[in-house]
């Protein structure tokens, strides 16, 4: 099939993305330097006496994964969040997922929790705003859509504030930029730990709404018509709902808030695969995945010093979106 | 197919707490039957149709399909006895045509799956007998209005119920799509479905339907064949307008007389 064939050629090319980037830095190799350390460390052959293999394994793979992993798992989560609320702006921060674990961090930070903790109070916190999201939305069996979109405005603003709060309480001079600038996302400080709270969260969620794919397309035609076409309505949105946020809240624990891919990347992929979610899934993942690995590389290995994540995926990813929205008629949402 | 009949007996339903929407409607239809469900905006047509496909639980909850209770099975089996035509057919859909009928396989589908090869199959077939080939590749939001209402047929169509409910079929629709839904329906009932429809045109009911519910302010006012139910008499009381029947080669047609209300 066309589609199929489309992703397939998207999931190549990233591939290479990825090889090539691996290679990019302050130490540059070939993609087939890169590709021959891969292997080699695969192989168990781990080159101990080198150094320059060891950059690559312990320092850019993991970075150059989590870019890979954090860009998909945006994707996938403002996909699934699209489909499931039948709206072209919704994004991961729907339901104050992000703005929760914003709170979390912003508030683990100014506590001076190690690293690790910041992560889990930033998880938990994140999790807690779409309990909360859900709690407020809930009735009589239910919750509807449009008021989870209500109570996730709410809650979403409620952490907001939270957040402003920590940063007025925060030390001006060691504090509050440490905050600023977690929350203004990057991957510069990515480990192997980071790849697999996302190995771990984001891969199997991204793997089960890729299983759900069809069930997404009936929630496209509204509720009452969805459980018409015999889908259990209640359980397959919360089970959407907890799929999404679940990536969304790792890739930021791992990377900060960067919303703003989870919002975009979904349309472009709809553009060029297709609008059913059996290719806007699967294409957000790649998409994603290699947009951001494009824009992190540019960061790490082309500018002179690293920009925050927040601003070059706009940079970036504007021109881009402008191309395709001009190019293509996009029949879609309409 | 045959041999199955739709059975809902004594419900009533009320959105509110004291105010009843419906009261004690009981129905019947066969395999091969269309009834027609004929009445005012508001007098509760929608409301049961929802009732009937489970989507709004009555009180009591008896709703059967061949004796099986809707309200006692899975939405899984329950979309495989009855399958909807919505009312408002919402055009914001960003799927082609051939993906939205294909969403009609959903019972048919297991949670974790797509469709198979049959199922494409079987949507293939629904898209040639509805005309609706050249179209499949389509968005759904560039379609007609008569476009949407056939590829949402072909949807509920290819879900493969014994019964199927179509909510205003011919609304918004021009004089030739209003035909062609109607001879539609018609075909369905010939291939051995149950056909029920909801219209606001008593004329509809007289050309294909086996029976009419004409329902007034949520109860069911009378019921029977289209002679007994459709006559001056009970269609003014509906609707408040005075209506004069005409036959013609055995066939009424009714028509308003503009400008003669009664007071309701």
């Amino acid at each position: 099939m066309k589609e199929d064939g489309k992703i397939a050629i998207a999931a190549v090319a990233t591939f290479f993305i990825f090889i090539i980037t691996l290679g990019m830095g302050k130490y540059e190799f070939s993609p087939i330097g890169s590709l021959k350390i891969l292997i080699e460390s695969l192989a168990g052959k781990a080159s101990n006496g080198d150094p320059l293999a060891n950059i690559v394994l312990q320092i850019r793979l993991p970075r150059v994964l989590a870019a890979l992993l954090v860009g998909a798992s945006l994707s996938v989560s403002g996909a699934g969040f699209q489909a499931l609320f039948r709206n072209p702006l919704v994004s991961p921060d729907i339901l104050g997922v992000l703005a929760g674990a914003g709170f979390g961090a912003s508030l683990a930070i100014l506590l001076n929790f190690p690293l690790p903790f910041v992560q889990a109070v930033a998880f938990g916190i994140g999790l807690a705003a779409l309990g909360l999201s859900y709690t407020v939305a809930w009735r009589g069996g239910g919750a509807r859509i449009v008021d989870l979109v209500l109570s996730g405005i709410i809650i979403g603003s409620l952490f907001k504030s939270l957040m402003s709060l920590v940063k007025f309480l925060a030390d001006p001079e060691s504090k509050l930029p440490q905050i600023t600038y977690w929350l203004m996302g990057g991957l510069a400080s990515s480990s192997w730990g980071d790849v697999e709270i996302l190995a771990l969260i984001s891969v199997p969620s991204i793997a089960m709404l890729y299983l759900l794919r069809w069930r997404l397309d009936a929630f496209m035609l509204g509720e009452e018509e969805a459980k018409a076409l015999g889908i259990k309505v209640e359980f397959y949105k919360a089970a959407v709902i907890v799929l999404s946020t679940l990536p969304a809240a790792a890739s930021t624990v791992v990377a900060g808030l960067v919303g703003w891919i989870g919002l975009v990347i979904p349309h472009m992929a709809r553009m060029i695969f297709g609008d059913s979610n059996r290719f806007a899934v699967p294409g957000s993942a790649i998409i994603g995945g290699a947009f951001l690995l494009v824009v992190d590389t540019i960061s790490r290995a082309v500018l002179p010093s690293e920009l925050p994540l927040e601003v070059l995926t706009s940079f970036v990813g504007v021109p881009f979106f402008a191309y395709l929205l001009r190019r293509r008629v996009y029949h879609g949402w309409s | 197919m045959d041999g199955a009949e739709l059975k809902v007996e004594g419900v009533s339903y009320s959105y509110g707490r004291d105010d009843f929407s419906l009261k004690n409607i009981s129905l019947s239809l066969k395999g091969g039957e269309i009834l027609a469900l004929l009445g005012p905006n508001g007098s509760g047509k929608t409301t049961l149709t929802k009732i009937v496909l489970g989507i709004l639980k009555p009180h009591p909850p008896s709703v059967t399909v061949g004796g099986v209770n809707l309200f006692e099975v899975t939405e899984k089996e329950r979309a495989k006895l009855i399958a909807w035509v919505p009312q408002e057919i919402m055009k914001n859909v960003p799927l082609r045509v051939e993906d939205f009928v294909l969403l009609g396989r959903t019972p048919h589908i297991s949670p974790l799956s797509i469709p198979s090869d049959l199922d494409r199959k079987l949507v293939a077939e629904a898209l040639r007998k509805f005309g609706l080939e050249i179209l499949a590749k389509r968005y759904f939001s560039q379609l007609s209005g008569g476009e949407r209402r056939l590829a949402s047929i072909a949807r509920a169509y290819v879900q493969g119920t014994p019964f199927m409910v179509l909510d205003e079929p011919t609304a918004y629709l021009d004089f030739k799509n209003k035909l062609l839904a109607l001879k539609v329906m018609k075909e369905l009932a010939q291939e051995g479905r149950g056909i029920l429809f909801t219209t606001h045109d008593p004329n509809e009911a007289v050309e294909i339907a086996d029976q009419v519910v004409l329902m007034y302010r949520g109860e069911i006012l009378i019921s029977g064949n289209p002679d007994e139910v459709i006559n001056e008499e009970t269609l003014e009381k509906v609707y408040g307008i005075k209506v004069k029947i005409v036959r013609s080669n055995g066939r009424a047609y009714v028509t308003p007389s503009i400008g003669q209300h009664i007071e309701a």
